[in-house]
């Protein structure tokens, strides 16, 4: 039996250490934002994050999350609270500014890809507050096992939203 | 006129009626009519019988107007990432009730029993909108005929605003006019609802007049957006039902292999797993899916099949086409502005170009593979959740295939990744195998493919030829142009998994069906309408052929192919576009300057005229002053493409760097320009525009589906790659809003197809150098370029 915490909350897992955290985190904890896109690291649509790195929830055994932090996509909206210290009544309320940037942008077309898309900005604007659309575009392309895919084509609306986030990030600090 | 039960309201041709005054609620349906069968068909009536399909006593309506002035809306179509139906559709609505777009608070769309026009999620402002458009006009002049007979004022006298009737001093809301009420209005339809089509709605009630529209033409939101980005949202993906299995599929090893032996399960590893074989159909289903992945992986390897060559392979693809394939026997489509006689003015043109462009197939890939649960209930009822574009047809598919009436199945659609056509035709792929599966097992079964599935067992845009003339006179101008098109039958709707367990699906496609019935022909529609009406004389023909493989293959299967994005018109219009530049390059006449030169239509010339100044472009011949097709360093090129979709004109230049050592291609700024008529949300429009943009560039530089003889090769995003962020240009969107016009045209595709011509062009422009085949990949380029 594996023990990992996913979005704050410890979970004990029964299934095999060799499933696939995607598995695990869809079918048995029933955090569906991650989605199935390729099952071969190639995608980015099943994009977690392990201890602020993202990874492939897809390729990555659930064996090697054991003791440590899972953030899916429904968990942006605590971690944003917990990292400005915001108070149990207010971190029910809003989105993740990244979120909330993704809505004011209406970047998704079908937003098949988008979890993984957040969750990458997400690593990225932790670790660089207002990068450029240069960076942007490398952070997306190649700085994770492969390039976040979006068969859609709403890759200039997800630097935009990138952009809106930084700032809306950097107000609220 | 009085209202009642014993008496109905001709409402220019809809019924309005009162079924009984309620206690408490009440409200005002928009269903089909019963009524009118002299205008019904027989699938319509057939479907109005049916229990789970629409009767207009029940809440299955276009539209319902409920007493606290709120609003429903249901559609048959899908969103696929369009957002029309929960933004334009509302609007439309909206604005012929004259209420406010807020008071739309449901809209319900897809699901087979509880939507009332079927057809599939394409063409949403084309042929959907007149149905949607139309419902809400009936209904508000229904609503007229009650606040009249309410008010005691003529209906001349009435006006209304924000959902608030007012004359003769006196005013009442919508919802006032029906609480307490349980009013229906039967709206005549025609069509078959299980059909690609779907129903259409007929007469022709007074609608708003276009210059008068306050809702249509703003940016509102698209509302799924905020519970999908919040994971709020049910995708098919997360359904999952009581007792439901796991499956993977074990596809056969070729497209034409059949199977001498299931591979035996390995109970020792996989305990709770069972192998299910029908036909040629072999699955695997377990309770955990990672179980289901790992005892399929197994089956897979132990199971026997007979092997199959029977495909050209993709790299004798276009000499295939050419020589080999059998164009004689569908009818030859003609175009209908064809005109004037080509030969001799051919003969004495003073300048001739004669081409032959090619096109390779394209994947679908939609991000996420096809999957879907099915459950195939004890009573024999068949409930189906997916994502599809079009849940009727696909459940008159699965009746065809399990031998039952419609009215047993039941499709409910829910959002999943965009398909891009494959699915508007019913299927997409693993619905049909998910019901064989659940009916072998008596309990629901999810089948999901695997990526190598999706690319390899799917469907595929065909690969097409076309041979090109152009004759120019002294003066540059063109005055004969003939093209001839080849392209294998485009629409195969057959569910696969049907076809390969021997179960009963409609035909595959062949020559003696109407070309106009696009999913059984075999023949070549001509899809991209001719717009330079300055050209004297017009030959255009469309060739028609069997699918690659399709009568070799024991499984009549071969190279399915499929309508995607732009459909058709894509495979056209690439020759023309191109073959267009070259034209106007042996004229010695600017691109851009050239098409208006040959235009008539104003749109047309205006639409050009926007992309020009829009992107900055400099009149001047193709190609540059000092072309340069050798060495290491970057060159720069231009160029430009126009199309007619859908009622909308559209013009694009792409500005490109390629470095002739390499072959590599990079587009740096891609400009738009489109004219739809009627821009119903700016904001959704740009957003569907810089998609098609990107995928367009994406399907010019990068997409193949290869295959060698016995199936596709391409198994994942290695080596079906597309485009990735960093590979983006700058994009500029330029919106036309030309209420002036009328037509509401579509946004969602066509840009998609305008890169690809403007590309070639561009690297023309750059190296003096024509390239006539897509993908223009690296490998190609720099060979080209060295020839």
């Amino acid at each position: 039996m594996v023990t990992i915490t996913v979005n704050g909350v410890r979970r004990e897992i029964q299934a095999p250490g060799d499933t696939p955290l995607l598995y695990v985190l869809r079918n048995d904890l029933e955090l569906t934002g991650p989605q199935f896109g390729c099952g071969l690291s190639q995608c980015g649509a099943c994009s977690v994050l392990l201890d602020g790195k993202e990874i492939r929830s897809c390729s990555t055994p659930v064996s090697e999350a054991a003791g440590k932090e899972v953030t899916t996509l429904e968990g942006l909206p605590a971690r944003w609270a917990k990292q400005k210290g915001l108070s149990q009544a207010e971190t029910e309320k809003p989105l993740h500014p990244i979120q909330q940037a993704w809505i004011a942008e209406q970047t998704p077309l079908c937003g098949f890809c988008q979890s993984g898309m957040m969750i990458k900005a997400t690593e990225l604007l932790e670790s660089n507050a207002t990068p450029t659309v240069e960076e942007i575009k490398q952070a997306f392309t190649t700085s994770g096992p492969s390039a976040h895919l979006c068969r859609c084509g709403s890759y200039t609306a997800i630097i935009e939203a990138v952009q809106r986030a930084s700032t809306m990030m950097a107000k609220a600090r | 006129m009085a209202i009642s039960n014993e008496k109905s309201v001709d409402v220019f041709g809809a019924t309005l009626t009162r079924r009984a005054f309620v206690k408490a609620g009440g409200a005002l349906f928009v269903g089909i009519s019963v009524a009118g069968a002299g205008i019904l068909t027989k699938g319509a009536q057939a479907a109005t019988g049916n229990t789970n399909s629409l009767d207009p006593a029940l809440p299955s309506s276009w539209i319902e107007i409920h007493p606290d002035n709120t609003i429903l809306i249901r559609t048959g179509k899908s969103d696929f990432g369009q957002s029309t139906t929960f933004t334009a559709y509302r609007q439309i609505v909206a604005e012929e009730l004259n209420a406010p777009f807020e008071a739309i608070t449901t809209v319900v769309t897809g699901d087979t029993n509880s939507t009332p026009d079927g057809s599939g999620a394409f063409d949403f402002l084309g042929r959907g909108m007149p149905n949607i458009r139309k419902a809400a006009a009936y209904t508000h002049q229904a609503l007229l005929d009650l606040a009249s007979q309410r008010l005691g004022v003529p209906k001349s006298e009435l006006s209304v605003k924000d959902g608030i009737v007012s004359g003769g001093g006196k005013k009442i809301s919508y919802g006032d006019l029906v609480k307490d009420q349980q009013l229906n209005l039967t709206i005549p339809v025609s069509g078959t609802l299980t059909d690609i089509r779907g129903l259409t709605i007929e007469g022709n009630p007074p609608m708003k007049p276009v210059s008068q529209y306050t809702i249509i033409g703003k940016s509102f939101r698209n509302t799924i957006t905020a519970s999908k980005v919040a994971a709020r949202e049910t995708w098919a993906t997360d359904v999952r039902l009581p007792g439901m299995l796991h499956a993977r599929m074990v596809h056969p090893k070729t497209l034409g292999s059949t199977l001498v032996s299931a591979g035996e399960l390995d109970k020792t590893r996989f305990p709770n797993a069972q192998v299910i074989v029908k036909g040629n159909l072999v699955g695997v289903v377990a309770p955990t899916e990672w179980e289901a992945i790992r005892a399929a992986q197994q089956v897979a390897s132990a199971t026997k099949w007979t092997n199959w060559k029977g495909l050209p392979g993709s790299t004798n693809l276009h000499r295939y086409l050419k020589d080999s394939a059998d164009w004689k026997s569908a009818p030859v489509s003609k175009g209908d502005k064809n005109r004037g006689d080509i030969a001799p003015a051919m003969a004495a043109a003073s300048k001739k170009l004669a081409a032959t462009y090619e096109f390779s197939y394209m994947k679908h890939a939609p991000i996420g593979p096809a999957m879907a649960v099915a459950d195939v209930r004890a009573d024999g009822e068949v409930h189906i959740y997916a994502h599809n574009q079009n849940p009727q047809a696909l459940r008159g598919e699965i009746a065809t295939m399990l031998g039952i009436s419609t009215n047993r199945v039941v499709v409910h659609a829910l959002p999943g990744p965009g398909h891009y056509g494959r699915s508007n035709g019913g299927n997409a792929g693993a619905e049909d195998e998910a019901v064989i599966l659940s009916q072998a097992v008596d309990r629901p079964v999810r089948v999901q493919w695997m990526r190598p599935d999706d690319l390899q067992w799917s469907t595929q845009s065909p690969a097409a030829v076309a041979d090109v003339q152009i004759g120019l006179d002294d003066n540059g101008k063109m005055v004969a142009y003939q093209v001839d098109h080849y392209m294998p039958a485009p629409q195969d709707d057959r569910p696969i998994g049907a076809v390969i367990a021997g179960l009963p699906t409609m035909p595959a496609p062949e020559p003696h069906a109407s070309p106009a019935n696009i999913t059984a022909s075999t023949g070549n529609r001509l899809s991209d309408p001719w717009v330079y009406d300055g050209v004297p004389r017009l030959a255009e023909f469309g060739h028609g052929t069997f699918q690659v493989g399709q009568q070799a293959s024991p499984l009549t299967v071969g190279l399915r192919d499929h309508s995607m994005r732009t459909p058709g018109q894509f495979q056209q219009n690439f020759p023309r576009e191109l073959a267009i530049n070259e034209a106007a390059a042996l004229a010695g006449v600017d691109a851009i300057q050239f098409r208006i030169d040959h235009a008539t239509e104003e749109r047309l010339i205006r639409v050009l005229k926007t992309v020009r100044d829009a992107s900055g472009w400099e009149t001047r011949p193709s190609p540059q002053a000092r072309p340069v097709s050798t060495g290491d360093s970057p060159v720069r090129g231009r160029g430009v493409s126009a199309m007619l979709r859908a009622a909308t004109y559209w013009a694009c230049v792409c500005e490109i760097v390629v470095t002739p050592s390499t072959g590599a291609i990079v587009v740096e700024k891609y400009t738009i320009a489109v004219d739809p008529g009627i821009v119903v949300n700016p904001m959704q429009m740009k957003r569907q525009v810089e998609g098609g943009a990107v995928m367009g560039i994406c399907h010019a530089l990068l997409e193949e589906a290869t295959f060698d003889e016995s199936g596709i090769t391409n198994r994942d995003w290695r080596t079906y790659p597309i485009l990735k962020m960093a590979d983006i240009p700058e994009i500029k969107v330029v919106l036309l809003h030309r209420p002036e016009v009328g037509s509401y045209g579509g946004g969602s595709e066509a840009a998609n197809a305008l890169a690809a011509p403007a590309i070639a062009a561009a690297l023309f422009d750059a190296t003096g150098k024509i390239m006539r085949r897509l993908p223009l990949k690296p490998a190609y380029v720099q060979a080209a370029l060295k020839a």
